[in-house]
């Protein structure tokens, strides 16, 4: 049992590249941190610099307060369950568990005793004298498991484990691992790139893009208060629509227009967002996730200025709700200016943006067709268009 | 109706006359196998004859040359030459592929630049160190010289054997808390059984086969291998051919024995490294 | 002074210190660097010792006219003297014929493997005979091809026996015949590996292409001729080198048992020459030279390849 702390490590390899940037993350005793972002980010860099396998150019990572920058891995009693399983393929799966084990010297009857139970919790006990080659995906990955478990370490470093898995299973094992963690009660960081794994599974998660830290929250404050824009639209599914808007006085308060909409801003959406009146008459990013779009014609006593008009393009069934892709009208783009006379009358082509709304299965809503989309007024988000930031209080 | 018989008839004839050429082909190859085994239980005067077989030719051999101490020498000449080449080789391989350190890519060219020097353009000099170490005449020298000329292909044969084992298994042993020396004797070795059997075959065949390093290194009837005895079979004063073809087979037989066992790793070394 | 000002510029380009390999610094890294230099340690120790060393001597050695006894320097020199031998010439010439048979020694083998490519039927068993010559030794097959090529021999007992009788001839008794018959032996003994590094190449293309050509109504000429051919194209390079390094240095063992390189210089090659000078002849230098020029005709056959792989794909192998 251990708490990690990732004191504002950096990794920057010998052909100038910087995988991970100024990282301060920490991460308490018995926590399972999830790692996630998109490919690239540095996530597997950071997690591979916690086990010892990629050295650390910057900062200074501390297991139970101890830094151990220079200690081995063999010597930071960590266990690691790799994307591939790396199981040893000439060797049994009662062998794969023992391995290490038999490095440290330890005693065969203890061997036996720890690896049985392993076995036990992951169901493996028929499989323990078959070669990896013999068993399913799914079995291998449940070895790779028990390799770790076996150790009995400080932490658990798990690589994308659930990545080579098919789409079923992955929901299996996701549960499952998530149930062993939590009666273990080992530390864990446990890196994907599918937010989707990332939100069921951690305790907390940190997002991470280019190297750098967007924002480490549980998984509902993610999803609720995202800190910018790559969080917005990275964590959720469907991704939150993203549209360019002016801040505009109305009567009751702001309103964000784009297109020929006009958006009334509820009260709650105001007060989270305190520097909305900042930007009034300028452009910001507004943010709205697709449960919060309904079919206009579901919503009986819809508040004014909260419909948009949309041409319906696409109609997903999902069985329990039902996606729906639209184009809204929103701002054409300004043409270049350079100074030349009666060129600011050109007619400029109308631009639509695509957005997708998950509606209630009853919408009878079709393909080709005008229609009108309700927009949860108190659910809006808001962001600044140059740094992404959001404009939301505290965070 | 007809047009498809047609076909069906067009393929088999075909078929047909693929088979044929490849007998042909076959009999080609094989003949002078044929030739060999039936004129070695010939005598003389059969075979001027081309007729009748005898097995006196056979008895002669074994008396005209010491053939059981010829092939016991090729045989311990062969085995601690390919031990030695496995092993400098493997080893070598292994920290090529996985274990990169600065420098280590010049190396490794060098090494395998090496492949391209002839064995007579630098069979002088070792003639003279090695006659200077007092190694000609011994199992020894020669095996030095066969480790010399097999290193570099059986290290590039390894190397490129070892790269294509997952990084993963490495650093898996790295976290399991292994050290580099064991984890290749316990993980990547076990797992190149087929690397090893490959360049056990090609180097087998090299070094049974050859002439020039045994016709200098060993000298010494009583050290000469198989092949160079009975190349000074032949070379020496007339010899009834009968019995030259009996000690071709003799030669042959170990070495066509070792390629049908492991036929498929011969085909693989030869390959490797292309097209990868 | 603006070249100065480049110059300085270009100095302090790309950050010093960043290269590929650098320091290791962490405990394990240097664990591994100390692993990595161990385990190669053995390999590169025997190529310097064994193989890069006798080179330096041998080019030594080359500039000397050692005969085992007696050495005197005399310098680059010698290789002049050498170049203006005209059976130095000769040599080179048996070689460069040899290198004629090339083209056979890859093209039957090409036909061949796609022969065997079809999958008849027993198609397992003709690859194991076709390559069974590849595992005699030299020797061997040059005992029996003595057999084939004599007077008495099988060659001229066939022309008999097709009713060419009138060609019969001892092909090993005339220079030019003998080295024919060199070459045909060699051919045959080639057959083998070129075929199964033509079978394998085979094997590893994308049958997809082969349908959509047959698809697009190419018939079975040109399917071979414009997509199989092509696509081998990395391995009839790699059957090249092979063919010709074994042409270069194999024919030694074969030269020995069936002609001793005669009749006269007829059948000489470079790697018989270097032999029949230093240990026939006792001239250790000049043999040594010829050692050398052998080295260099096979480092620029490999440049030559290299060259024209890379220019092609731009990749190599």
């Amino acid at each position: 049992m251990a708490a990690i702390v990732l004191d504002g490590i950096t990794k920057r390899f010998g052909d100038g590249t910087t995988a991970v940037r100024e990282l301060d993350l920490s991460i308490a005793d018995g926590e399972l941190m999830v790692l996630v972002g998109p490919s690239g980010c540095g996530k597997t860099t950071a997690l591979r610099m916690v086990a010892g396998l990629e050295e650390v150019t910057g900062g200074t990572i501390l297991i139970d307060g101890q830094p151990v920058n220079d200690t081995e891995p063999r010597d930071r009693d960590i266990a690691m369950v790799f994307q591939s399983y790396a199981l040893y393929p000439h060797l049994s799966v009662y062998d794969n568990m023992a391995f290490s084990l038999k490095y440290r010297k330890t005693p065969r009857a203890e061997i036996r005793r720890r690896v049985g139970e392993a076995a036990r919790i992951l169901e493996l006990e028929p499989f323990l004298a078959r070669k990896p080659r013999q068993l399913s995906g799914g079995q291998r990955q449940r070895v790779a498991m028990g390799r770790a478990i076996v150790r009995q370490p400080r932490a658990f470093l798990m690589d994308e484990p659930l990545s080579n898995l098919d789409a079923k299973l992955r929901v299996q094992m996701r549960a499952e691992i998530a149930r062993l963690q939590r009666s273990l009660g080992v530390t864990t960081i446990y890196v994907t790139h599918d937010q989707t794994e990332a939100m069921t599974l951690g305790n907390r998660v940190a997002v991470l893009q280019h190297g750098v830290l967007q924002q480490v929250a549980p998984p509902q404050k993610l999803y609720k208060r995202p800190a910018n824009l790559f969080v917005a639209s990275f964590i959720g599914s469907p991704a939150m629509n993203l549209l360019e808007a002016t801040v505009e006085r109305g009567d009751g308060g702001p309103q964000v227009c784009f297109g020929t909409h006009r958006l009334a801003v509820g009260e709650r959406a105001v007060r989270e967002h305190p520097g909305l009146g900042g930007y009034l008459g300028r452009k910001v990013i507004l943010g709205i996730r697709p449960e919060h779009l309904e079919d206009a014609t579901l919503v009986p006593d819809a508040a004014p200025g909260s419909v948009l008009d949309v041409q319906v393009e696409l109609r997903e069934e999902l069985g329990s709700e039902v996606d729906v892709h639209c184009r809204v009208g929103v701002d054409p783009l300004h043409p270049v200016a350079d100074g030349e006379p009666g060129d600011a009358a050109e007619e400029i082509e109308p631009l639509a943006a695509a957005i997708v709304a998950r509606m209630d299965p009853r919408t009878t809503l079709a393909e080709s067709q005008s229609a009108k989309v309700h927009v949860d007024l108190a659910a809006l988000h808001f962001f600044d268009p140059e740094t992404g930031a959001s404009l939301r209080a505290g965070g | 109706m007809t047009s498809h018989t047609a076909v069906v008839a067009r393929r088999r004839v075909r078929t047909g006359t693929l088979f044929a050429i490849m007998c042909v082909i076959a009999v080609v190859m094989l003949y002078p196998f044929f030739y060999m085994l039936d004129n070695a239980f010939r005598n003389q005067a059969q075979f001027a004859r081309q007729s009748g077989h005898s097995a006196v030719s056979w008895r002669l051999l074994f008396t005209q040359l010491p053939v059981w101490r010829e092939l016991l020498n090729s045989t311990l000449i062969c085995a601690i030459s390919i031990l030695l080449i496995l092993a400098v080789s493997t080893t070598a391989g292994f920290a090529f592929a996985k274990l990169r350190y600065r420098g280590s890519g010049l190396v490794f060219l060098a090494v395998v630049a090496a492949l391209m020097v002839p064995l007579q353009s630098i069979i002088i000099p070792e003639y003279v160190n090695l006659g200077k170490l007092g190694l000609i005449n011994t199992y020894l020298g020669a095996i030095l010289v066969y480790v010399a000329l097999g290193t570099p292909f059986a290290t590039f044969l390894m190397a490129t054997y070892y790269r294509g084992i997952s990084d993963d298994l490495i650093e898996a042993a790295v976290m399991d808390g292994l050290g580099y020396g064991r984890t290749f004797l316990r993980i990547a070795l076990p797992l190149s059984w087929p690397a090893l059997a490959t360049v056990t075959v090609l180097q087998f065949i090299q070094i049974w086969d050859d002439l020039l390093v045994g016709l200098l290194f060993l000298q010494n009837p009583q050290q000469r291998t198989i092949t160079v005895g009975l190349a000074a079979l032949s070379s020496g004063r007339t010899t009834s051919i009968p019995v030259l073809m009996a000690g071709s087979f003799v030669s042959a037989l170990p070495a066509i024995t070792v390629y049908l066992i492991f036929q498929r790793h011969l085909v693989k070394g030869l390959t490797m490294g292309m097209g990868k | 002074m603006s070249t100065l000002t480049a110059q300085s510029q270009a100095a302090a380009g790309p950050t010093p210190g960043r290269g590929r390999a650098r320091q290791p610094r962490s405990r394990l890294a240097r664990r591994r660097r100390r692993a990595g230099i161990l385990l190669t340690l053995p390999a590169a120790a025997v190529v310097v010792a064994l193989l890069g060393i006798p080179v330096g001597q041998a080019v030594y050695y080359s500039m000397t006219n050692w005969n085992g006894l007696t050495a005197t320097w005399i310098g680059p020199g010698a290789y002049a003297t050498a170049l203006s031998d005209p059976t130095f010439w000769r040599v080179i010439e048996n070689n460069a014929l040899l290198l004629l048979s090339i083209p056979f020694a890859i093209g039957i083998p090409l036909g061949i493997a796609w022969l065997l490519h079809e999958h008849v039927r027993g198609w397992r068993f003709f690859r194991s005979v076709y390559f069974l010559p590849t595992a005699v030794s030299w020797v061997v097959i040059g005992m029996v091809a003595v057999q084939f090529f004599a007077q008495q021999g099988l060659m001229n007992k066939l022309l008999a026996d097709v009713g060419l009788g009138s060609l019969q001839t001892n092909m090993l008794a005339g220079q030019r015949s003998a080295l024919v018959a060199l070459a045909i032996t060699f051919i045959w003994s080639m057959l083998g590996t070129n075929t199964i590094i033509f079978l394998t190449g085979m094997a590893t293309l994308d049958p997809t292409l082969i349908e959509a050509a047959r698809v697009d109504g190419l018939n079975r000429r040109q399917i071979f001729w414009r997509v199989t051919f092509p696509l081998l194209r990395r391995f009839v390079q790699f059957s090249f080198v092979i063919t010709v390094i074994s042409a270069f240095s194999a024919l030694f063992s074969l030269i020995f048992v069936m002609t001793s390189g005669g009749p006269g210089f007829g059948t000489t090659t470079l790697e018989f020459f270097v032999y029949q000078s230093a240990f026939a002849l006792g001239q250790f230098g000049t043999g040594a030279l010829y050692g050398i020029i052998l080295f260099v005709i096979m480092i620029i056959v490999g440049l030559v390849q290299l060259r024209l792989i890379r220019s092609e794909d731009g990749e190599g192998w």
